[in-house]
């Protein structure tokens, strides 16, 4: 054990006095987070304003109609000429709309006679074009409703049919619920995905990239016993993993929080109870991706190898990641908890968006996961001890 | 204190097998300086990685101090200090903070890391560089850091696998007197080398392996007779057979001739 400390601990003086490694394990995320956050509220916020105040260009064979549908005043509009093809003028922005009416419409209880027809032509490449054209829709719609009122009154019949049955929604989360929502199926994404790339800096350097430098071989000649510098190299690299992991975390949310301050702290979404198992989660999975890292790290003749046959791993991951983001395609309380690495998304997931916490699910992820990683360390350190892994170079 | 019998190592399976090394005997006694000579791909690496416990034997049977090197490769590993040309040194730690590592490394007392190390580093000529990130240094400063790394838990047995090599004449003399200083200290050291005036003023015997074997061993009076040639230059190129094309080696009293 002792041994296993100092390879640890030589590790760690190392990179401690590796500023670039440092910044980029552990400035980067939070730079990155609080960077993109803030910048992305900016640009919503910019966005919204802009799109408020944009006068819209509008194409129509029917002027009047279209004048009256916004005669509201609430969004501006100018009227232009098109050429011979609406959907070319859409695409090269010459207009952001077209309304081609069909059939005589004078006035509006025209708009129930069989021939009229109203085609709104909108191109969803932009936005100013989906607004407009949604906006238009639900003027139209308005005034219909407004002219079959007016009908309805005429012929002495009960208006208010038309606002039956009447519906409520009612949706019971809080807004912080509501952000937890989303933020449940982001976090287990990105935390994946910083896992892996603290892994794929740190983990292949001092495994693959020490073979490929030609450094490896005076620590084995060292008294030292390989299975001690295996386990020094995984500690290390499970350490920087819930590190950097942890630190990007903490970024993420005070990054979230501040891009929308109306959720408050984000913070506040976890009890400790969620906080803690979703460390233990954490931890976990940070452990089996040291010791998938160094595996492969070993295995492979050089970094660039070792970053190859990773790949597939990694993207089957993140795919999982994006399914987590979105669907609830799979339970994490299904088969999907025997699968390790996978299982850590969902239950992560579950453990933000869900209510009550289910312990077996978080027991069965944590387990699965670590005795995952305990096999694979176990293999890693036979290969340290093995010539035809240490001594496998692309030299 | 060092023997190997009848020592094969075949690398690679099949089509692709390699016999590097093929039933290689010799022994060296407490004390000895040993020269191992031969050509680029001849086996001195493979046979010092092999009694340094980096490889495996895939037939015979390699022993230090008695100790087997596969059975017991951890024992071994403590009595040695290894050294190879293959070595290298990058990171952010300086020498003194490796010393530190290896010294931890070999259970030795902090304050004898201490004492060690700046006795090797006087040794060494190493100056203010101790202090350096090892990724700053030239070659020769890594081989200076690599040398004290080898030689930090004071070993009986030190293996330097081409200790000159790339080096430039003053660091090639600071590493020359160090061995002489090994020698003197009744160090046992075996020394692969192709440079045959390290050979001739350091080993007190010396073989030559080619093509996987040993050709010839004895000490340099025993090589010159036994060859009839007047130096080891010489007698090295008459034992590997003269000039191959694959090598482009060329045997000069041929050319003479």
């Amino acid at each position: 054990m002792k041994d296993i400390i100092t390879v640890l601990k030589k590790e760690l003086r190392n990179v401690l006095k590796d500023r670039r490694t440092l910044f980029m394990l552990f400035g980067v995320p939070v730079i990155m987070f609080l960077l993109i956050f803030n910048v992305m509220g900016e640009a919503m916020k910019s966005q919204e304003k802009k799109l408020e105040e944009t006068v819209y260009k509008v194409y129509t064979n029917h002027a009047a109609f279209v004048e009256n549908v916004f005669r509201d005043g609430m969004t501006k509009i100018e009227l232009v000429d098109g050429t011979d093809s609406i959907e070319n003028d859409l695409r090269d922005k010459r207009f952001d709309l077209a309304v081609v009416v069909e059939g005589q419409m004078d006035r509006l209880s025209d708009l129930f006679k069989d021939e009229t027809e109203i085609s709104i032509y909108s191109f969803s490449g932009s936005m100013a074009s989906e607004r407009i054209a949604r906006v238009f829709s639900s003027s139209v719609n308005l005034i219909r409703d407004q002219q079959l009122r007016l009908f309805l009154t005429e012929a002495e019949l009960d208006a208010g049919l038309l606002d039956k049955p009447v519906i409520k929604s009612i949706n019971i989360a809080t807004e912080k619920e509501q952000a937890g929502a989303t933020f449940g199926g982001l976090l287990p994404y990105l935390l994946v995905i910083y896992l892996f790339t603290a892994s794929f800096s740190v983990g292949f350097d001092v495994t693959a990239g020490e073979k490929e430098r030609q450094t490896l071989t005076i620590l084995l000649a060292n008294r030292v016993s390989r299975s001690s510098i295996a386990w020094g190299k995984i500690l290390y690299l499970m350490l920087m993993n819930i590190l950097s992991a942890a630190i990007s975390v903490v970024a993420f949310l005070f990054g979230f929080s501040s891009m929308i301050p109306q959720t408050g702290s984000m913070f506040t979404i976890f009890t400790p109870g969620s906080a803690a198992l979703l460390f233990l989660i954490v931890i976990s999975l940070a452990v089996l991706i040291a010791a998938f890292i160094t595996v492969i790290g070993i295995f492979a003749r050089s970094v660039k190898e070792a970053s190859a046959y990773s790949l597939p791993i990694y993207v089957v991951t993140i795919l999982f990641g994006i399914l987590g983001l979105q669907s609830e395609i799979f339970q994490s309380q299904g088969v999907i908890r025997y699968i390790p690495l996978i299982n850590g998304i969902f239950t992560m997931k579950d453990l933000i968006t869900q209510p009550r916490l289910d312990y077996v699910t978080v027991a069965i992820t944590v387990v699965i996961n670590l005795a995952a990683a305990a096999l694979l360390a176990f293999l890693a350190a036979k290969m340290f001890s093995d010539e035809r892994f240490v001594f496998r170079t692309g030299n | 204190m060092i023997q190997f019998k009848e020592v094969s190592k075949v690398f690679g399976t099949g089509k692709k097998e390699v016999r590097a090394l093929d039933k290689v005997s010799f022994t060296v006694g407490s004390g000895e300086i040993f020269g191992l000579l031969g050509p680029n791909g001849a086996g001195k690496t493979t046979s010092l990685r092999l009694l340094s416990t980096l490889l495996k034997p895939t037939q015979g049977q390699i022993t230090v101090a008695g100790l087997d090197t596969v059975k017991e490769s951890q024992e071994v590993r403590n009595r040695i200090g290894f050294l190879s040309s293959d070595m290298n040194l990058t990171g952010s730690l300086s020498a003194r903070e490796l010393f530190r590592f290896f010294g931890d490394l070999n259970h030795i007392e902090e304050e004898e890391i201490a004492n060690r190390s700046n006795r090797l580093i006087g040794q060494l000529k190493m100056g203010d560089f101790y202090e350096r990130k090892v990724e700053t240094y030239s070659t020769g400063m890594k081989q200076k850091a690599l040398i004290g790394i080898a030689l930090l838990h004071d070993p009986d047995i030190i293996i330097f696998d081409e200790p000159t090599n790339g080096l430039d004449i003053i660091t090639g003399r600071v590493v020359l007197d160090i061995l002489k200083d090994l020698k003197n200290r009744g160090k046992t050291l075996i020394v692969s080398t192709h440079i045959m005036s390290i050979a001739e003023k350091l080993c007190d015997r010396i073989g030559i392996i080619h093509k996987g074997t040993i050709r010839i061993i004895g000490t340099l009076e025993e090589i010159y007779e036994k060859t009839g040639e007047p130096d080891l230059e010489e007698a090295f190129f008459s034992v590997i057979g003269g000039v191959t094309e694959d090598e482009g080696y060329h045997h000069r009293s041929k050319k003479r001739a």
